[in-house]
């Protein structure tokens, strides 16, 4: 330090070059010219390489520049061969500073190479110093050219001559293979005659060498050509050899030319290989190239569909535990409600089995059941009928009434909700031929049809009926009222099947009628009217009044409430019963008004709806009414063994033909016709099977006998229109009570003729009741209308099951359960809805009202199914039948002549 | 696909909000539509399946595609 002022720059240079290892990147490939601390670079080369690769590799540049510098000048210096596998790693860091040279290293030892003749590796006896200097010196000049295997220009073998040289104790690598000296030794020599131009010095040396080495000398490369020497340049790789430390600080000393060309190359090959490798697996790593791709397109529309997908799968992946778990819970759900539809299955099964057998608890029991099924599957009604069914259920006769009376009251809510599954259907008015199962339809039918009738009291008479019918004048009358109510069907016959009454369209069942009391039918659009019959009739079951006096009342109600033009059968047995009992039914419908308004009250809302517009026809319709619950009190008293269903079918149906009559306008007239044709079609499938009932019903039938003459009186009358009713009625009334059920049949037919006007021969007082009663039947029918409408469209779904099915497993190609199809359904409705509304949209947007086809076009864009790469006609050719491609694209014909097809 | 989707045109027209008319060509597109969605959804439930490891596809694969799906049908 104190020297450093007084050094001159020459002095230092001097010092520093001899001392510090310079830190030029002119070094050639570090060949390690660092003798001395050569002992420490091989112990720490590895580590001196990456770490304090800096000295010593400076050390070593310094050394190589020096040690060419000297070559060049001398030439003489054999240019020791570096191990170059050695040098080359060592100074791997210079590696890419070799390269800065001027001239490659590599070239350099060409040059060198080529121009020295003598390059034979020396043969160190001595471990290699750490001094750089000595062992290179001495390295230099006693390298024997026992390496004349590896080429002159072959650096990698730098550290052969080291291994060979080196004590063979020190030479930790052995060659594995055992050498044929002889055979070595020819090659020696062969090699030597090609090197002897080089070096015959080498020669006689490796000759020497390769003799006394050949024993001791394990040489790694046995065979190595001279021709190779060129090689040596070529990099052999394969050839090289793993270096020991003292074979690397020999190499060194030996080397006077860096060899760092050598180091190059391996590094490199390293650093590439590295390189490349890291550089692909961050490639592979790439995952959508769609995306990249997509952005270089500038496609910003979704993503591809196999990218969604992809990305559905992982999504849905981890949505897995949720989805099952919320999928769990709507299974449960379903279950639950599979459960409850199916207990509500069996119940009405049973319920039409116990009917069959006439089993009056068991149909009550079974109402309930139905009842509480239904309500539990349809909320709204489900609510409303529940209690009203339940209360049904509660009290078989007169709470049943009630219960259905209320529920008359929702007729809307409960049409929509009976409409839906099981017997019920048979309720929607519309639906005339629930006549499906009579036995079902039987019980349904009484709480269905109270639910649909809106005349609660239809219920009460109905059931009142049916007790009616029991008591044979009772039935009679009974059967006339619900005849009037299936007067729309006409199938008086079947009146044992009286289930069928609700379809009441025929009449000729009035027997049955009141048993089946298809209230169902009820014609419906009774509303009012029914309502005013239903009080009646509840008055009347509450009177118990005679039976045949109740009978004659509740049909002369009956014809009054036929003012409905829906029944006409209904109408004209009401009409009848009105005119014929017309004394009778006045004094008791008061009493039975009275009562029914009461009773009406209570129950249901309808009631209350109807009143102002059964106003008018009240009188008449009270009448019905009452006659209706005479007949099923009646019915009741005398048939207390008949099936209560019976009862409740009566009174249902001639709840329903009651309110049918008062509801039932002109308007309404259209569709109670269908409904009647349905009606004598049930009916008369009904009646077969009511047959059954028949046997049970025989009681009935005695009394139905009466309603059978009735009922051809009627069908008489049928060509005229509620008023003939009464007329025609009335002689078949005062007939004995059992005629009545016999007139209804009659009565029935005629009512269907009533849609025909012919006010002459309806009495002025049965004009004005149907006057009333057809202004307020319009009304009626057209919420009947509505409902029937909403209906459809509630339960309409967009696709067939067929079809949806047929197309999801050709897509799905692996099997399918058939429990798919209602989660199908509910998604093709939300798919639907969607498409709907974007299709409207996109159309309005471009100021259309027609969804044309490039609106779908644009649909396709957005959701991803069309791009760049899939554009439309792909998907249509793929997916479209024939003719609709052939609209869709225009085709080139045989001709050759393209015809676009005209698109309007 | 080899038969016509009965009342597709009807169905769409009845969801529409307002009024709205649907050429015949359209009504073309828009089966190509449907049976496009039902492909995609057709084939999500059937991986869906495989994760299962169910060779039946079942209502509760389809229900957890379905969500999905929708949203990408959503345009």
């Amino acid at each position: 330090m104190d020297n450093t002022e007084d050094l001159s720059a020459r002095f230092i240079l001097g010092q520093i070059l001899s001392t510090e290892i310079p830190r030029t990147p002119m070094i050639p490939s570090g060949s390690t010219q660092a003798p001395s601390s050569s002992g420490t670079r091989r112990s720490s080369r590895i580590s001196g390489r990456d770490a304090g690769a800096q000295t010593p590799t400076d050390i070593v540049r310094h050394s190589m520049r020096r040690r060419i510098s000297q070559s060049i000048t001398q030439k003489s210096q054999p240019a020791p061969r570096r191990t170059a596998p050695f040098v080359r790693r060592k100074p791997r860091s210079s590696a890419s500073m070799l390269f800065d040279d001027e001239q490659s290293p590599r070239i350099l030892l060409k040059n060198i190479l080529m121009t020295e003749n003598v390059k034979s590796p020396l043969v160190h006896e001595k471990t290699p110093s750490g001094e750089p200097e000595p062992p290179l010196a001495s390295s230099s000049t006693t390298n024997t050219h026992h390496s004349i295997e590896l080429s002159d220009l072959d650096l990698s073998d730098l550290t052969v001559g080291n291994v060979i040289s080196t004590a063979k104790g020190l030479n930790r690598k052995r060659p594995r293979r055992s050498l044929n000296v002889t055979a070595f030794e020819k090659r020696l020599r062969g090699a030597d005659a090609e090197a002897e131009e080089r070096s015959n010095e080498a020669s006689s040396d490796i000759s020497s060498l390769s003799l006394s080495s050949s024993t001791s000398l394990s040489l790694k490369t046995p065979f190595v050509d001279v021709g190779t020497e060129r090689k040596g340049l070529q990099r052999k790789v394969s050839q090289r050899r793993k270096i020991t430390e003292e074979e690397f600080g020999a190499a060194v000393d030996k080397q006077q030319i860096t060899g760092g060309t050598r180091f190059l190359p391996g590094k490199q090959d390293l650093s590439d290989t590295t390189h490349c490798e890291g550089f692909t697996l961050g490639l592979s790593k790439l995952s959508e190239p769609d995306v990249t791709t997509d952005i270089l397109h500038c496609n910003t529309a979704l993503y591809p569909q196999p990218d969604a997908i992809t990305s559905d799968l992982s999504v849905m992946a981890t949505q897995d535990k949720l989805t099952v778990a919320a999928s769990q819970i709507q299974k449960d759900l379903e279950e639950r409600e599979e459960s409850m539809r199916e207990s509500e299955e069996e119940l009405n099964k049973v319920q039409s089995q116990a009917e069959e057998e006439g089993d009056v608890p068991d149909d009550v029991s079974q109402r309930e059941n139905e009842a509480v099924s239904r309500s539990e599957e349809e909320v709204i009604v489900s609510g409303i009928n529940a209690e009203e069914e339940e209360g049904t259920a509660d009290s078989e006769a007169q709470e049943n009434i009630e219960a259905e009376v209320v529920v008359f009251d929702f007729q809307e809510e409960v049409v929509e909700s009976e409409s839906q599954e099981e017997v019920v259907v048979f309720e929607s008015q519309e639906e005339v031929v629930v006549f499906e199962s009579q036995e079902e339809v039987f019980e349904s039918d009484s709480q269905e049809e109270v639910v649909e009738s809106e005349s609660q009291q239809e219920v009460v008479e109905s059931e009142s009926q049916q007790e009616v019918v029991e008591s044979e004048s009772q039935e009679e009358v009974v059967e006339s009222e619900s005849q009037e109510e299936v007067v729309e069907s006409e199938s008086q016959e079947e009146v044992v099947e009286s289930e069928s009454q609700e379809e009441v369209v025929e009449s000729e069942s009035q027997e049955e009628v009141v048993e089946s009391e298809s209230q169902e039918e009820v014609v419906e659009s009774e509303s009012q009217a029914e309502v005013v019959e239903s009080e009646s009739q509840e008055e009347v079951v509450e009177s118990e009044s005679q039976e045949e006096v109740v009978e004659s009342e509740s049909q002369e109600e009956a014809v009054a409430a036929s003012d409905s033009d829906e029944d006409e059968d209904a109408s004209q047995t009401s009409n009848k019963e009105s005119s014929s009992f017309h004394p009778e039914p006045d004094h008791r419908a008061d009493p039975e008004s009275v009562a029914d308004g009461e009773e009406h009250v209570d129950k249901a809302e309808h009631p209350s709806e109807d009143y102002p517009t059964d106003f008018k026809p009240r009188a008449t319709m009270d009448s019905s009414s009452q006659f209706e619950e005479d007949g099923i009190t009646s019915g009741s008293n005398k048939d207390d063994g008949k099936t209560e269903r019976q009862r409740s079918e009566r009174l249902d149906s001639n709840l329903e033909l009651i309110s049918r009559r008062s509801c039932q306008s002109e308007g309404a007239l259209v569709v109670p016709i269908v409904q009647e044709e349905d009606l004598d079609k049930a009916r008369e499938g009904l009646s077969e099977v009511k047959s059954k009932d028949l046997g049970s019903n025989l009681e009935m039938e005695g009394d139905e006998n009466m309603v059978e003459p009735s009922n051809p009186e009627q069908s008489d009358a049928s060509d005229t229109e509620d008023e003939e009713y009464p007329t025609e009625f009335s002689p078949e009334e005062e007939e004995d009570e059992e005629d009545i059920s016999s007139k209804t049949p009659a009565f029935v037919r005629a009512k269907r003729n009533f849609f025909i006007p012919d006010p002459s021969d309806s009495p002025t007082v049965f004009k004005d009741n149907q006057a009333s009663g057809t202004t307020q039947a319009v009304p009626a029918a057209k919420p009947k209308r509505a409902r029937q409408v909403k209906k459809r469209s509630t339960a309409r779904k967009a696709l067939p099951k067929s079809y949806l099915m047929t197309v999801f497993r050709h897509f799905a190609k692996t099997k399918v359960a058939s429990d798919v199809y209602p989660v199908l359904d509910e998604i093709m409705d939300k798919f639907f809805d969607r498409l709907a509304d974007d299709l409207e949209t996109y159309a309005a947007h471009a100021k259309r009202t027609t969804i044309d086809v490039e609106d779908v076009v644009l649909l396709l864009k957005r959701q991803g199914y069309v791009n760049d790469k899939v554009p439309v006609e792909v998907l249509i050719e793929k997916y479209l039948r024939m003719d609709q491609r052939r609209l869709l694209i225009p085709i080139a014909t045989s001709g050759n002549v393209v015809i676009p097809k005209i698109r309007k | 696909m080899l038969n016509k989707v009965p009342g597709l045109k009807k169905t769409i027209r009845a969801r529409a909000k307002g009024h709205i008319n649907i050429r015949p060509t359209s009504e073309a597109m828009l089966e190509l539509v449907t049976l496009l969605f039902l492909n995609s959804l057709a084939e999500e439930a059937k991986t869906r399946a495989f994760e299962d490891k169910s060779a039946t596809i079942r209502s509760n694969h389809i229900r957890d595609v379905s969500k999905k799906l929708l949203k990408k049908a959503r345009g």
